[in-house]
């Protein structure tokens, strides 16, 4: 399965950690008790300075130099009265200052041998950078201990900061509690809370969370909830018995955001998952997932990541599904070491119950259009000059009831490779060694196995300046099969032994060039390569990991048209090419490359593939690539291949995007491959009007005038929630589609609600990005 | 039409390490290919160097560029973003921290899967030749940015 990013928290919820450095302008919670604007200004403000005899904090030595001292109470008011030292009573506009503190009220009583200050009538308390409005508030100043009844709040608290991330904007939050308990410093207990980062008034917010309680520890960095109901337009959407979540953007056990969907094959869905942090470089997620048609299916997935090694487990099982009458269930396991000195390793499992696990069960298109599950081994050393591999690998075939059966792939096991490089031989020479050992086998009985070795030893002399390489080369290709159930009357020991001369040589040449008013460099790169490689009669070798590779550029410089060892074709061919790059000569990146290739055979093939018609004629076909990234987000990939004897274009593929900005994508493709594909792709997101945005994918065949992908969505942000709707179709076969919606919901700065869209957003729809990226990660919702 | 032969460069630092592991073949062949061009000599620790190179991110995947009507896949699309940096001990930066991204797209058959892979090989060892060479010509563009 996909990986689940670590669980992050937004420390925006209730905020970060506080600062000490006091802010000079603080929102005052919209909708709270307009206590300033309304205040009268104290006509002659008296300050009396009320020093505080024996500070029970000790002040800090370095005073800050505009904060008042600390320690220090600044009481303005219409009228004060009350005793020295004892206890000061002060009514009309009163405004108290101490430390990070600002009070308003319309009556307080400050006592100063306890340090609490009693509050009463349209109070406003601004605590660096949080505000909090309401009728009462007793608290004790610097033990912060007390109580505020009924508050209206409003925290705004920066996010941390991590090196090397994009600064994030602060999210403010507000709401009302039936009373606020201060339990000492930097911790907040409130009961009977809301919660929304919606900036409209208290009671007219989109979105709130209540809960019964909710306590802030900030030297923890921790936060705790208890009975938490989410209510979206007036309407409970999620409830649970309690939420921890921790303040400063660390990992924390906890449930995840309950996925909601629904697909044509297992009806409607719910997931419920379970995130624990088991320790700083290990975690796991538990996902029950209840499909109406099915059963319930159990999800899970673990990680780990150490010294040298990182790995992951995920399982899913589910008993008895109701539509295909039995168990389900499916694992995978990938994991990779370093053992040090050059050592290494890797295991990647994978394995379903049954052919149709994925197209039934999963909805992304990378698992249903899979139809070989790899579970491969492998061991290896790389000692600088050589290195060496051992690799086990077999795969698991998923057959399609409605096509004709797949061909079973050869299992490997196992496959031992050697390569290495020695530049430094006398005269300049250059050794390179290639040796393979491979034990094929196969389940089917009719079908031959054995063992193939193959050793291939070629010298080279690369001639070199600046400008210019030549490279001669000359090697041995030495093969030997020891095949069992080879077909009768051939032999089951063979041998092919095939010398393979080349030559490889390039010019660049440079030029400085003007573009768009920027200073270029240019440069224009012929290169020929001449292959001569005579012919053996093949036929009796049996075919187990060979095939015709794609004709492309990395091809037409590489001495064999075939991929696997079976099949060494013949050739005497000269490969002409040229590229150009336009490169920035700040940074040295390839802005634009141009590339054309064309090959001239002195003589036509013999060596095939079994059924395939050989080559006749002189000339290949032509190849053309570009790649250019033109800034301002505009950027293009083109390639064609042409055919100049049958005067037709084997293959043309172009797409382009424009991206200017974040949100606004545009990709256009078209692909075409002659008698094979003819598809255009079309994705894309923009926004629309007044917070509507829209998404979607096209991408449809002509061959077979069918739509093969397609996904419509529409998005909405309105500030302080956003909501996705997505419904995606796919071609699974002939004639038939699977499709799926998707229902979002984000409250912004809390948490994403609904099935999740994202993912397959991200993967089909190439620069995806999220309209408006939250200021800080979901609290409980994995990004 | 102004085109000149390429004129001989130098890379801006003498020695250079790269923090990569001894197995990886990137290290092998990086090595190798600074060493063949160029006057700088890689040595085994940083503290000996006067550069570090530096891999910060190096994701390969593999996308589905199309499929046929029975779902299948035709194509890939391989891609590798590599993001590195260069800097000296101090972390001042000797290269322009950079980001380069590499395509290539195979075509896919199920009943080949063999033959692909080995064929996805020779494609991913053509995208780390070219990834190899673009970062000389960083290295180098830094070079002649200096004098």
């Amino acid at each position: 399965g996909e990986s689940l990013p670590p669980l992050r928290v937004d420390p925006a919820l209730l905020g970060a950690p506080p600062l000490r450095t006091p802010t000079a302008s603080v929102p005052a919670p919209v909708g709270a008790a307009p206590a300033v604007s309304v205040m009268p200004v104290p006509p002659q403000p008296v300050p009396i300075p009320v020093v505080a005899p024996r500070p029970v904090v000790a002040p800090p030595q370095a005073v800050p130099t505009e904060a008042p001292a600390p320690g220090v109470v600044h009481v303005e008011a219409e009228r004060i009265e009350g005793k020295s030292g004892v206890e000061t009573v002060a009514d009309g506009g009163v405004v108290l200052k101490k430390g990070g503190n600002v009070l308003m009220a319309d009556h307080l009583i400050y006592r100063e041998a306890e340090d609490e200050v009693d509050a009463t009538g349209n109070v406003h308390l601004r605590r660096d950078t949080d505000a909090m409005t309401g009728p009462h508030l007793k608290m004790q100043l610097e033990q912060s201990l007390g109580f505020f009844e009924t508050p209206l709040y409003a925290i705004n608290r920066p996010p941390l900061q991590k090196p090397g991330q994009p600064p994030r904007e602060a999210i403010s939050g507000q709401g009302k509690a039936a009373r606020l308990d201060f339990e000492g410093e930097d911790r907040y207990r409130f009961s009977d809370v809301t919660y929304s980062t919606c900036k409209a008034e208290v009671d007219n917010q989109d979105w709130y969370a209540k809960a019964k309680s909710l306590s802030l520890d900030y030297q923890k960095e921790e936060g705790d909830a208890d009975k938490v109901t989410v209510v979206f337009k007036g309407i409970p959407i999620l409830y649970s018995p309690w939420l921890s979540f921790s303040l400063n953007n660390e990992r924390k056990s906890g449930f995840l955001v309950p996925t909601i969907g629904g697909t044509s094959q297992s009806g409607m869905e719910a997931t419920i998952p379970y995130y624990w942090n088991i320790a700083p470089n290990m975690d796991a997620t538990l996902s029950p997932r209840l499909l109406s048609k099915r059963g319930l299916q159990a999800v899970g997935q673990f990680r780990y990541l150490g010294q040298g090694y990182q790995g992951e487990v995920a399982g899913e099982f589910l008993p008895q599904d109701r539509v295909f009458n039995g168990d389900r269930s499916a694992f995978s396991m990938l994991h990779q070491q370093d053992f040090g000195r050059g050592f290494g390793g890797s295991l990647n499992l994978n394995r379903v119950s049954d052919d149709t696990y994925f197209t039934d069960l999963s909805t992304r298109l990378s698992n249903i259009a899979q139809t070989n599950l790899l579970r491969e081994g492998r061991l290896f050393y790389n000692g600088g000059w050589w290195s060496t591999q051992m690799m086990a690998q077999r795969y698991q075939v998923l057959q399609d009831p409605s096509q004709p059966p797949a061909g079973i792939p050869y299992d490997r096991l196992p496959q031992v490779t050697l390569s290495a490089v020695r530049p430094d031989l006398p005269a300049g020479m250059v050794l390179n060694l290639n040796g393979e050992f491979v034990k094929f086998s196969h389940p089917d009985q009719t079908l031959a196995q054995g063992r193939r070795t193959t050793v291939y030893p070629q010298f080279s002399l690369p001639l070199q300046t600046a400008a210019f390489y030549l490279t001669p080369k000359i090697g041995l290709h030495a093969t030997r099969y020891d095949l069992e159930r080879q077909v009768p009357g051939l032999d089951t020991s063979l041998a092919r032994n095939v010398p393979i001369v080349s030559v490889d040589s390039g010019i660049t040449f440079e030029r400085d060039m003007q573009l768009f008013g920027r200073n270029l460099l240019n440069t224009l790169e012929p290169r020929l390569y001449y292959l001569k490689v005579p012919y053996r009669d093949q036929r009796q070798l049996p075919l187990f990991d060979t095939g015709l590779v794609d004709f492309n550029f990395a091809q037409i410089f590489s001495e064999n048209i075939y991929s696997g060892g079976d099949r060494l074709a013949d050739a005497n061919q000269l490969t002409a090419a040229v590229t150009s790059r336009v490169i920035d000569p700040v940074t040295g990146s390839e802005l634009v490359r141009v590339a054309l290739g064309q090959r001239y055979y002195f003589s036509d093939q013999n060596v095939t593939l079994p059924g395939m018609a050989p080559r006749t004629g002189h000339m290949a076909d032509y190849l053309a690539g570009m790649t250019a990234s033109l800034g301002q987000g505009f950027s293009l990939d083109s390639a064609l291949q042409y055919n100049p004897r049958d005067k037709q274009m084997e293959r043309f593929n172009f797409s382009g995007r424009y991206q200017p900005e974040t949100g606004k994508l545009i990709n256009a493709g078209y692909r075409y491959t002659r008698e094979l594909l003819r598809q255009i792709d079309l994705s894309g997101q923009w926004p629309v009007m007044n917070g509507w945005s829209a998404v979607g994918r096209y991408n449809y065949s002509f061959k077979e005038k069918r739509a093969i992908e397609s996904i419509a969505g529409l998005e909405y942000n309105s500030g302080c929630w956003s909501t996705r709707l997505v419904v995606h179709r796919l071609a699974t076969a002939v004639g038939r589609t699977s499709s799926a919606f998707f229902v979002q919901l984000e409250l912004n700065g809390f948490s994403r609600l609904g099935s999740n869209p994202l993912d397959m957003l991200k993967r089909n729809v190439p620069g995806y990005g999220r309209w408006i990226e939250p200021a800080a990660d979901p609290v409980f919702g994995a990004q | 039409c102004g085109f000149q032969l390429r004129g001989s460069s130098d890379l801006p630092f003498e020695t250079l390490y790269i923090a990569l592991p001894e197995s990886s073949e990137l290290h092998a062949q990086l090595a190798r290919t600074v060493q063949a061009s160029s006057r700088t000599r890689v040595v085994g620790s940083a503290a000996e160097a006067q550069a570090v190179f530096a891999v910060t991110a190096d994701n390969q995947s593999k996308n589905i560029l199309s499929l046929s009507s029975a779902g299948r896949v035709r194509e890939y699309e391989l891609v590798r973003s590599f993001a590195f940096r260069v800097h000296d001990a101090k972390g001042q930066e000797l290269v322009p921290a950079g980001q380069i991204v590499l395509r290539r797209d195979i075509s896919f058959a199920d009943d080949q899967i063999l033959s692909k892979e080995n064929e996805e090989a020779l494609l991913r060892r053509d995208m780390q030749n070219d990834l190899v060479q673009q970062l000389l010509r960083r290295f180098t563009a830094a070079k002649q940015l200096q004098k």
